[in-house]
């Protein structure tokens, strides 16, 4: 039986400055812009790594070049959630909704995805959020789970065997919502019992960061190693918001993440082919740099797209530019719709996909042209 | 239900055979919120309520002994909130043994500027520990919750950084000083303490390129909320008013610098701020703030949604805010306002304990001996749960509602607490589950006696047969079958929806 597809979505919370994480070096009002923080251009000391003659990586993500080089990594600039605004978390929440009118849908786009692409009466997990709590782009499909750590997640009363029933009744007829966590608790101790993930080993020469970003990866990777038949991972990474000193804070938070798509690309080996993994952040940061050599909220971020399929090796962007009059109000301008990137994701990964339901009232703008 | 038809029907052997016999059959069971919130009214077998006072008690306390409900009782609800409304009324030893226990989170600030990295550990240690070991031991627990209703408010993480240098002070001097004062002072005493001009930026917000950072949190988190009614305009014209402050170098206490101030005029939400002011522009947008409408709205929907619902009751909220409105903020006055309002007790199980609730409150109903703190083990078990006090990084502070806290891991892990709690050689080793119950009793007497102790409220009839179908047969139990029995039914109790609802 063929694998399932997966697809790993990483949110980088905080508000990712898109542009001096993929510089654009030739356009002049960037260095205007930016006394301070800016990146140099590639060829000068600590200059960024020259990518398409135009953009150039932010030298902490120099572990990437390679897989942009092997075709298997995209990047997508001036991108974002025109309906956004400059708070971090209803700008999350926007993102991860993907309503038409900000609010307005119910759930996430990617339950809404999965609850309507189910084919199956019985319930499965096919969607899950690696942390404490569910990604709210999960939400709305009961076929997904929030799970911490698949080592952890284990019924530990010596007395387990009488829990199960016990607490399966005590739980029975409560509110639906605690009714269906608590089902889903057993169904997933069910599929851990028979696949094991946890006991999967990370591939000798993959080096995940120590960090609950690298374990969630890791936990990924296990998860698609198992074969356990999951469809969309969410994961998360903080540590964006670079008020003040961004170029101490920027690039160990860009190391972390870079190293962490490398050791996921090698420990997959050849299941990579049948996985995409995109990243996305709530907005960008303002044009200008403030006197404390940091960045206020802004509007266009940059994307990164990485995949068996991905045609990469490219930095795909209507480039709106940085002039005064090029500004939305201080900031990057939005060129591409964020949607129009997951859009043709999940189209790519399923042919059953129902994306003017998953991104209500959204008009489909351009071919972001990723497969 | 007879033990062995529960045996039979629930089956020890088969789970599969379970679920087809006594699960719920369908688990997309129409009313589901899809975004996991709690709706006990399309529950299809709800709970039995609790009586009013129970459902204040879970409201207002971290946690709640048969001692507190018997005080209770005796007070009367006004009573029982006078006296939770003036915690100096109440002893505070536990305080004290605090102190004593967690002594580096009593540094001064000026001595724990000089913390190196093996003390900012500890005081990250310390915060978190002494903030559960308050949070369950205290007597004055509705002042503990309030502290944490505020420390979620004005979050500042105690991990990031040189941050845990500034953050006890921060507990002590802001938090705890004004739990029960009134929210201008509370706003006003947040925004020049040191551990909020390190964590939004202030102390580098100067004229020349103004950090907007503050300015936009004051206002969509600390007063307004995000469609109180400000502009992006507003947020760069706060962070113009607020340039100049920062901290003095030597005491590291807050301190104005007018060579950084813009001294020009400013307009914030339509009121100009005068050009050629200093420190009071920043004092002026702070008082506009503290007495805006859109602040008592979100303010009053915040309290109401900790205390009532997830949904805030629109009626509730249009009370907490008119009296905010007339008090000037006054926090006991918007308490009583809320408790003592006549649609309080329609949500009883509208809300769900989040993990620092429920680890405290287990801790206090199972055994409320401070000497029996069981250490540091807690923040492992709290980690795993999601909610280590003052860990949360960013200042929007913890959820506050079940769409977030219901989830497989969350619900799992609170299982796992509660076998951790109760069984044998576990986090409280020292206290078996019999000292909750009485050698000779029966299976009845055990599990009555328990659900007294621990929840507090009638079971439903098929959960009470399914319990003592579990504590055992007919007969007085003693010894090691009286102690299994407890430790069975006590650690299934806490795991149940009776503990973890609110």
């Amino acid at each position: 039986m063929a694998r399932t597809p997966t697809l790993i979505v990483i949110f980088q919370r905080g508000a990712m400055d898109g542009l001096n994480v993929v510089v654009p070096y030739t356009d002049g009002s960037y260095y205007d812009l930016r006394p301070q923080i800016s990146i140099a251009p590639p060829g000068s000391a600590e200059g960024g790594i020259d990518l398409d003659g135009r953009f150039a990586l932010n030298p902490a993500l120099a572990m990437l070049k390679p897989l942009y080089d092997a075709g298997e990594l995209a990047a997508v600039h001036a991108v974002g959630n025109m309906l956004a605004d400059r708070s971090h978390f209803s700008a999350q929440a926007r993102m991860e909704v993907a309503g038409n009118t900000g609010g307005g849908a119910a759930g996430g786009w990617l339950g809404r995805h999965l609850a309507t692409t189910s084919r199956a009466a019985e319930r499965r997990i096919r969607g899950i959020s690696i942390g404490a709590a569910l990604d709210q782009s999960l939400a709305g499909s009961v076929d997904v789970a929030a799970i911490a750590s698949s080592a952890d997640f284990q019924l530990r009363s010596r007395d387990a065997q009488l829990w199960t029933p016990a607490l399966q009744l005590l739980n029975d007829g409560v509110a639906p919502s605690y009714v269906s966590q608590s089902e889903r608790v057993f169904t997933v101790l069910d599929l851990f019992q028979q696949k094991r993930p946890d006991e999967i080993a990370v591939a000798e020469d993959a080096h995940y960061p120590a960090t609950s970003y690298g374990d969630a990866l890791k936990q990924a990777a296990q998860y698609i190693k198992a074969d356990i038949g999951v469809e969309v991972i969410t994961l998360n990474i903080s540590g964006w918001d670079h008020h003040a000193s961004e170029n101490a804070f920027l690039p160990p938070v860009l190391d972390q993440f870079g190293k962490g798509l490398v050791a996921l690309r090698t420990d997959l080996g050849a299941l990579f082919q049948n996985v995409t993994v995109v990243s996305m952040s709530e907005f960008g940061r303002r044009a200008r740099e403030n006197a404390a050599a940091g960045t206020d909220h802004g509007r266009g971020s940059a994307m990164f797209v990485m995949g068996g399929g991905v045609r990469g090796g490219r930095v795909i962007a209507d480039w709106p530019g940085l002039s005064p009059s090029a500004l939305d109000d201080g900031d990057l301008r939005i060129s591409i719709d964020y949607r129009d990137v997951l859009a043709e994701i999940l189209a790519h990964g399923s042919a059953g996909a129902q994306l003017a339901e998953v991104f209500p009232g959204f008009t489909p703008g351009r071919t972001v042209g990723l497969y | 239900m007879e033990r062995r038809e529960f045996l039979q029907h629930c089956g020890l052997l088969s789970v599969a055979g379970y679920l087809t016999a006594c699960g719920s059959s369908d688990p997309l069971a129409v009313g589901e919120d899809p975004l996991g919130g709690l709706d006990p009214q399309a529950a299809a077998a709800p709970l039995p309520p609790p009586d009013p006072l129970v459902h204040l008690l879970k409201r207002s306390r971290f946690g709640t002994t048969a001692a507190d409900l018997a005080a209770a009782r005796a007070l009367g609800i006004n009573g029982y909130l006078d006296q939770q409304l003036s915690p100096q009324m109440l002893p505070d030893l536990v305080e004290l043994q605090a102190a004593a226990r967690f002594p580096i989170t009593e540094l001064p600030l000026t001595a724990a500027y000089y913390a190196d990295a093996f003390e900012l550990s500890q005081i990250t240690r310390q915060l978190a520990e002494k903030t559960i070991f308050l949070g369950t031991y205290s007597d004055r627990q509705l002042f503990e919750v309030m502290v944490g209703f505020w420390t979620d408010h004005f979050n500042i993480d105690n991990v990031t950084g040189t941050l845990p240098r500034t953050k006890p002070d921060f507990d002590r001097n802001v938090i705890r000083a004004n739990a029960f004062s009134s929210f201008r002072s509370l706003l006003q005493a947040s925004a020049k303490s040191p551990a909020m001009l390190e964590y939004l930026d202030g102390r580098s917000n100067v004229a020349d390129g103004p950090n907007e950072n503050y300015a936009r949190e004051l206002m969509e988190l600390h007063t307004l909320g995000v469609d109180g009614g400000y502009s992006e305009a507003d947020v760069k014209e706060v962070a113009r008013c607020f340039t100049g402050w920062g901290i003095n170098g030597t005491t590291r206490m807050f301190e104005f610098h007018p060579q950084r101030h813009d001294a020009g005029e400013k307009r914030v939400l339509g009121t100009v701020i005068p050009a050629g002011g200093g420190v009071e522009d920043g004092e002026a947008v702070l008082d506009l703030l503290a007495s805006h409408p859109s602040a008592a709205r979100f303010i009053a929907t915040k309290l109401v949604r900790h205390f009532v619902a997830d949904q805030a009751p629109a009626a509730m909220v249009e009370a907490v805010s008119a009296a905010f409105g007339a008090s000037d903020g006054d926090i006991p006055t918007l308490l009583r306002a809320l408790f003592l309002h006549p649609d309080f007790a329609n949500y009883a199980d509208y809300k769900l304990k989040r993990p620092f609730n429920y680890v405290c409150g287990a801790l206090r109903a199972y055994d409320n001996d401070a000497s029996h703190y069981p250490g540091t083990e807690l923040l492992s078990l709290l980690s795993r749960l999601g909610q280590v006090p003052h860990r949360w990084f960013a200042p929007d502070g913890y959820p506050d509602v079940a769409s977030y806290w219901l989830s497989a891991s969350g619900l799992l892990e609170r299982w796992n607490f509660a076998a951790e709690l109760v069984e044998t050689r576990g986090l409280l080793g020292e206290s078996p589950a019999s000292a909750l119950v009485e050698a000779g009793m029966s299976a009845e007497q055990l599990v009555d006696a328990l659900a007294a102790k621990l929840v507090m409220r009638a079971l439903r009839v098929s959960d009470r047969a399914a319990l003592i179908a579990i504590a055992g047969s007919d007969g007085p139990l003693a010894g090691e079958a009286l102690n299994l029995a407890a430790e069975r039914v006590a650690g299934l109790l806490l795991a149940s929806p009776y503990f973890n609802l609110r």
